[in-house]
């Protein structure tokens, strides 16, 4: 798990910045695992354990590189990308505070590999970013 | 005891199967990725859902108004038929046709009734979200019942013990209400007796049983056709990627390459009719007729998007007791399920949309495959729970 370095390291950039909010990711949840980039991006499904068909909810909480909750928009949504298709759901994001999301509607009606796609645009970056999940 | 043993080499160590057991009677041995797909279809029947979007759902005495509905002609408008007439209770809640037969010739197969209370989406396009909305639909098509709230509420007035019932279900007089309020409480107490369709454990899911406990006597009684079968559809069909869960079905729909045309030009859009017709119902979970306040059994229709690809998707259909419900797919248009199998086995991908399920591939069973399937989806038949019972002698309403 890379999110308590990644928690470190925003508490590090916070300590030096007093002009930056706060902003950590859970420790508990699927950590950001992705290529450098200029948010950092963790996730919660909620239920905790999901089933294929199951509707389930996701919490998110994304910070930017430089230790700043992001202030953006997000948008978010799922695919197969061995199938080539997408959900039969569209998922709804409500803005729960700086940084922190509630995005609910989906559902993975097919085990095997999925995809969340997570796009973020704020007024420097627009970026999509991606982590896999397997449900069985 | 006799051990009988053979190996197939399978492409992989782990894919190597056993077979063992008695004389007569043999098991073979499941990988773990096997059992996994087998446990996850059961157990059976799963815990009962009292569909919250319906406040009578479980209620006795709309179960009994339900079942009388369901069986009375009086429902349609020039009194010729009744539900059971497409959904003969002798024959598998179908009619055996290839498409129905109302009024008119209708454009599709008519599926069975059983195990409704676990489904997600009614009809082949899902075009109702309920149970109690799908009902509606037959008994105001112009070529079904040709019904309206009007003529229902006449029917139930006039009748002692459907008026009785109906007080007692929905605590007010059928007079009281207007006609379409009593059209949908009708509905809801049609989808209370149908909600108790439930079929028997079958071979099956004792065979699953018998497998998660270990009990390689109880696995040698399941036919070793149908085992085989089992492990091409978890395996090699990918049949259980749609056919998911205790009833064999994730509840959604696809396109398997059935061709969608009807006579003169016409076509049925399947799924994307479904969310097109159930984006403008009044009927839908969304709406001032359901009685889930709370609004969850309304998340996955709030979050329902129609989409290009929902053309020529038909729902997955549960496959319980499916070898008693032909013909088969939407079009009725296969008659046996040694066709449908072989229509996998020989899928035309050309037919599929360019977006397509791209897990649907031509199978190329051999015939002993072919057979071995047809004898999985035999071993997952089962009468009713609770025998359905055709007469209204000694059921008697006594008003409050």
């Amino acid at each position: 798990m890379n999110a308590p370095k990644f928690g470190l390291a925003i508490a590090l950039i916070l300590a030096s910045n007093i002009a930056h909010a706060a902003c950590e990711l859970p420790t508990a949840s699927e950590s950001d695992k992705a290529l450098p980039s200029n948010y950092a991006l963790s996730y919660q499904t909620v239920p905790a354990q999901i089933g294929v068909a199951e509707h389930f909810t996701l919490l998110i909480t994304v910070c930017s590189s430089k230790g700043a909750p992001f202030t953006g928009e997000l948008r978010a949504d799922a695919h197969m990308p061995i199938h080539k298709h997408g959900m039969n759901y569209l998922p709804k994001v409500i803005k729960l505070g700086d940084g922190e999301f509630r995005a609910e509607g989906f559902m993975f009606h097919m085990p095997g590999h999925w995809q969340f796609k997570f796009d973020l645009k704020d007024v420097d970056h627009s970026e999509q970013l991606t982590r896999d999940y397997k449900i069985k | 005891m006799i051990t009988i043993r053979w190996n197939l080499l399978a492409g992989f160590i782990g894919a190597i199967v056993f077979v063992s057991g008695t004389a007569g009677s043999q098991s073979l041995i499941y990988t773990e990725g096997e059992r996994a797909f087998i446990e996850s279809h059961g157990p059976w029947p799963p815990a009962p859902v009292a569909d919250p979007s319906n406040k009578v759902a479980t209620n006795a005495d709309a179960i009994e108004l339900g079942r009388r509905l369901f069986f009375t002609t009086e429902l349609s408008i020039d009194n010729t038929m009744s539900c059971a007439t497409c959904h003969d209770p002798t024959g598998n809640f179908i009619d055996g046709l290839q498409t129905g037969f109302g009024r008119a010739r209708l454009p599709r197969n008519t599926p069975s009734l059983v195990n409704m209370q676990w489904a997600r989406w009614f009809g082949r396009g899902g075009g109702a979200d309920s149970l109690w909305s799908q009902s509606i639909r037959p008994l105001v098509a112009p070529d079904e019942m040709a019904s309206n709230g009007q003529h229902i509420q006449q029917v139930i007035a006039s009748n002692d013990a459907l008026s009785c019932f109906y007080t007692k279900a929905f605590e007010t007089p059928v007079g009281k209400q207007n006609p379409e309020r009593t059209l949908v409480n009708a509905a809801k107490a049609l989808a209370a007796f149908q909600a108790t369709l439930v079929t028997h454990v079958t071979a099956f899911d004792e065979f699953r049983q018998a497998l998660l406990t270990g009990d390689q006597a109880r696995m040698s009684q399941y036919p070793i056709e149908a085992q085989r079968g089992l492990k091409l559809f978890t395996g090699k069909g990918q049949c259980s990627l749609c056919h998911f869960g205790p009833r064999f079905t994730n509840g959604e729909f696809g396109d398997v390459g059935i061709p969608f045309f009807l006579e003169k030009g016409k076509v049925d859009k399947g799924r994307y009719g479904g969310v097109q017709n159930l984006k403008k119902s009044p009927y839908a979970l969304t709406g001032i007729y359901s009685d889930d306040v709370r609004g969850k059994s309304a998340v996955k229709t709030r979050h329902l998007v129609l989409q290009h690809r929902n053309w020529g998707e038909f729902q997955v259909p549960s496959l319980r007791s499916i070898a008693e419900t032909a013909p088969y797919m939407h079009s009725g248009s296969l008659a046996t399920l040694h066709d449908v199998v072989d229509h996998y086995s020989e899928i035309d991908e050309e037919r599929l949309h360019v977006d397509g399920e791209k897990i649907l591939k031509p199978l190329r069973l051999t015939s002993q495959e072919s057979g071995d399937l047809v004898a999985f989806m035999r071993s997952l038949s089962a009468p009713l729970v609770e025998p359905l019972r055709l007469t209204d002698r000694g059921i008697r309403c006594t008003a409050r």
